[in-house]
């Protein structure tokens, strides 16, 4: 981080995981919402206001969570398996 | 990045922090101005002479305006004066979908104001959306308040003498320590305000940064979302079919054996004059914690009552809690002040932060002679984000005063004058050496606040003393808050000079037993 | 006059709270409290905190906004006695005390 010479392998590694916590971040968000909205068993503006409200937590929830891991692959490998769990479930939500 | 989570939470919090700490600033210090929005209008507009109307006389004033000039509008928006602001409102969409807007003296329905400026809506609007077209500005200020939210949270578990630590701040110790207390207490004690602020920030434009679940829910209809979650005025598609609209006042009153300790706060008519017109009637946003209050809705043809909404199911409640505590519309004159106060301690927050790196970092670089790239950027930015904002607010007031008032695009000029002297300050900064910066821009700024007051009574028929003597609130508090914050940023700059460079305060620290202990950087 | 009675409350409930820790005790008497102190100190400032919660409820959710807001700005006062005038902080404490109470029959009586 400041040490003189940052190589580039770490700098590679810190902006991937900005991109993890930035893009991933959001699209776990993003499927979280549209998962929420299906399964919650609230009416359908209620679902969507709930689901909103609370995919704002779940983002910093995830940005934070891919700073955390040890290393910048694992946070990837985390967020896409989050993301794909997401989809499935919403699209099960949907086709109920 | 370090070993250990706290380690790597520490540093998303600073360099999280960091990134985003100008543009935080930035915003939080013109939210927290536009918290007295009505009042800077009022400041701004000397001129302005508003007759105080009932509230029946300006429905009756806004019906007559409207129907002279937007009859066949596909929607009318009445905001009716209120004690904060006397002005008259109103905002109509054409057919087509423009809009058009006017302010006027509820009394003579003519233009109330001679000078053209945006008054405190530049800074309301400038707050998220950053002077960016629609929708970047929104965009980026939703994404900055993410980052805030992560930064808060990583600064939680990074400091982990939280209690202990709760009411710790030791001005005489060296520099570095000083601002880490400093930035400590400030984020700790006023947490629940930082955490709330934010996330309900967020929230506010959750329209259009998340749409994701109203899209699954409801495709393209998302006028249905609207209609099931209740609250919106409706507005039809106009049948064709012309039917004369009622007039307002009756059924205003109508609406307000509703809530009769409040007033009403907006009418709302869509599609006037057509068979399908709706004419809701919305209770004033001041009377409850929520955005939204009570309203009715008439059907505009017939007059006949259709619908009363006032009772949000807990989502919407929620969202609506959470959106009436970030604009805080609901708040009395002092707890207008509580918030504006929680506003500049986060701005304070911020700003000790960004102090803090660049002092730490320094202190790392102080045996290689010149600071690196990275480290001058960040003081060049720091400068120009803490001490020159409040120039360009000045720059802004001063212009409001001191422009002609006939000035052609007077209110876009005002705005350029805010942005040239920020820039100035941002030139300025890169030219000079550090320390000179901070005291010539904080110097400055204290000087342009202090005689704000003077400018004011020089170029305008009112005086702070007459506005104190005549209780004019509003008037009289504008120029005292000048002050203070001039003797703010005076005091800031007396603590910057050079007598007191770090070497000179080791020297100065009485060796008085410190009992808490140390904490490990 | 409610809301004084909170604000000064949770000024002085703050007070105690701080000064039932071991080092801010320190910083304003030179010693550390004795342990019989120290719980009275703590058990008096939460039993304050809650006080003015409940007079802020009394008000409503507008007093609840307030109270919290409140509670910022009684500790960012407390933490700038401490650095600049350690020696105010228990004589404005207990002024804090007297205040609430005057505030709050003035309430009770209007």
């Amino acid at each position: 981080m400041s040490a003189p010479a940052t190589p580039l392998l770490y700098r590679a590694s810190v902006l991937s995981r900005v991109l993890a916590a930035a893009v991933g971040g959001y699209a776990v968000a993003r499927g979280f919402a549209v998962c929420a909205a299906w399964w919650l068993p609230q009416s359908r503006s209620e679902a969507v206001l709930t689901a909103t409200l609370l995919a704002f937590v779940v983002y910093a929830t995830t940005a934070i969570w891919v700073f955390s891991v040890r290393r910048a692959w694992q946070a990837w490998v985390g967020v896409v398996l989050a993301c794909l769990v997401l989809a499935g479930l919403a699209a099960l939500g949907a086709s109920r | 990045m370090k070993d250990g989570f706290r380690q790597r939470m520490a540093w998303l919090h600073t360099w999280a922090g960091l990134v985003a700490g100008w543009l935080l600033f930035a915003m939080f210090v013109t939210g927290t101005l536009a918290v007295f929005r009505p009042e800077i209008n009022q400041w701004m507009r000397p001129d302005q002479a508003v007759t105080r109307v009932s509230e029946g006389e300006a429905i009756d004033a806004a019906d007559r305006y409207l129907r002279q000039h937007a009859a066949d509008a596909a929607r009318w928006f009445i905001r009716l004066p209120n004690p904060r602001d006397g002005v008259l409102e109103m905002y109509w969409a054409t057919r087509d979908g423009e809009w058009h807007d006017a302010l006027l003296d509820p009394g003579t329905l003519r233009p109330s104001v001679q000078r053209a400026t945006l008054g405190g809506e530049f800074f309301y609007r400038f707050h998220f959306e950053l002077q960016m077209p629609y929708p970047w500005g929104r965009w980026l200020a939703s994404f900055a308040a993410m980052v805030m939210l992560v930064v808060l949270v990583s600064g939680i578990v990074t400091h982990r003498r939280f209690f202990k630590d709760f009411f710790t701040f030791r001005p005489r110790k060296a520099a570095q320590r000083a601002w880490l207390d400093a930035h400590n207490a400030l984020g700790v004690l006023a947490l629940p305000f930082h955490l709330v602020i934010t996330l309900s920030g967020v929230i506010t434009l959750m329209a259009l940064t998340m749409p994701a679940a109203l899209d699954a829910r409801y495709g393209a209809d998302s006028d249905a979302f609207y209609r099931e979650r209740g609250g919106e005025p409706p507005v039809l598609p106009r049948s064709g079919v012309d039917r004369p609209l009622p007039s307002l006042r009756p059924l205003a009153e109508a609406a307000r054996r509703h809530w009769p300790d409040s007033a009403i706060g907006t009418i709302v008519v869509g599609a006037p004059g057509d068979a399908n017109a709706r004419v809701t009637v919305l209770q004033a946003d001041n009377a409850q914690l929520r955005i939204r209050g009570a309203a009715v809705v008439f059907d505009g043809a017939t007059g006949r009552l259709l619908d009363v909404m006032n009772a949000p199911r807990a989502a919407a409640l929620t969202h609506d809690v959470l959106y009436g505590l970030h604009t805080a519309r609901f708040a009395g004159g002092g707890l207008r002040w509580l918030y504006f106060l929680c506003g500049v301690l986060g701005s304070l927050m911020i700003a000790s932060g960004l102090v803090l790196w660049a002092i730490k970092r320094r202190q790392r670089e102080t045996k290689a002679s010149r600071p690196t790239f990275g480290t001058r950027l960040v003081e060049v930015l720091n400068v120009a984000a803490v001490a020159g904002l409040p120039l360009a607010i000045a720059a802004f007031f001063w212009s409001n005063r001191l422009l002609p008032v006939g000035l052609a695009d007077r209110a876009q000029v005002e705005v350029w004058c805010f942005f040239g002297a920020w820039a100035l300050s941002g030139v300025h900064a890169a030219c000079a050496r550090p320390r000179t910066v901070w005291l010539v821009q904080l110097r400055l700024g204290a000087a342009a606040f202090a005689l704000l007051p003077l400018l004011s009574a020089l170029t305008t028929r009112q005086n702070l003393f007459q506005a104190i003597m005549r209780g004019q609130g509003v008037e009289a508090g504008f120029e005292l808050a000048a002050l203070a914050f001039a003797a703010m940023l005076a005091w800031s700059a007396h603590k910057l000079r050079p007598a007191r460079a770090p070497t000179a305060i080791a020297t100065r620290i009485e060796p008085a037993p410190r009992t808490l202990r140390e904490e490990a950087p | 006059m409610i809301q004084l009675a909170v604000l000064f409350s949770s000024y002085a409930a703050f007070t105690a709270l701080c000064l039932g820790m071991d080092g801010h005790h320190r910083e304003v008497f030179g010693r550390a409290p004795a342990p019989g102190r120290k719980r009275l100190l703590r058990g008096a400032g939460w039993a304050l905190l809650l006080a003015s919660l409940l007079l802020a409820i009394a008000i409503g959710a507008q007093g609840v906004v307030a109270w919290a807001v409140m509670l910022t700005l009684s500790t960012v006062l407390l933490v700038l006695l401490l650095a600049y005038w350690p020696r105010r902080v228990a004589p404005l404490g207990w002024l804090g005390l007297a205040c609430a109470g005057l505030a709050l029959v003035a309430s009770v009586w209007s």
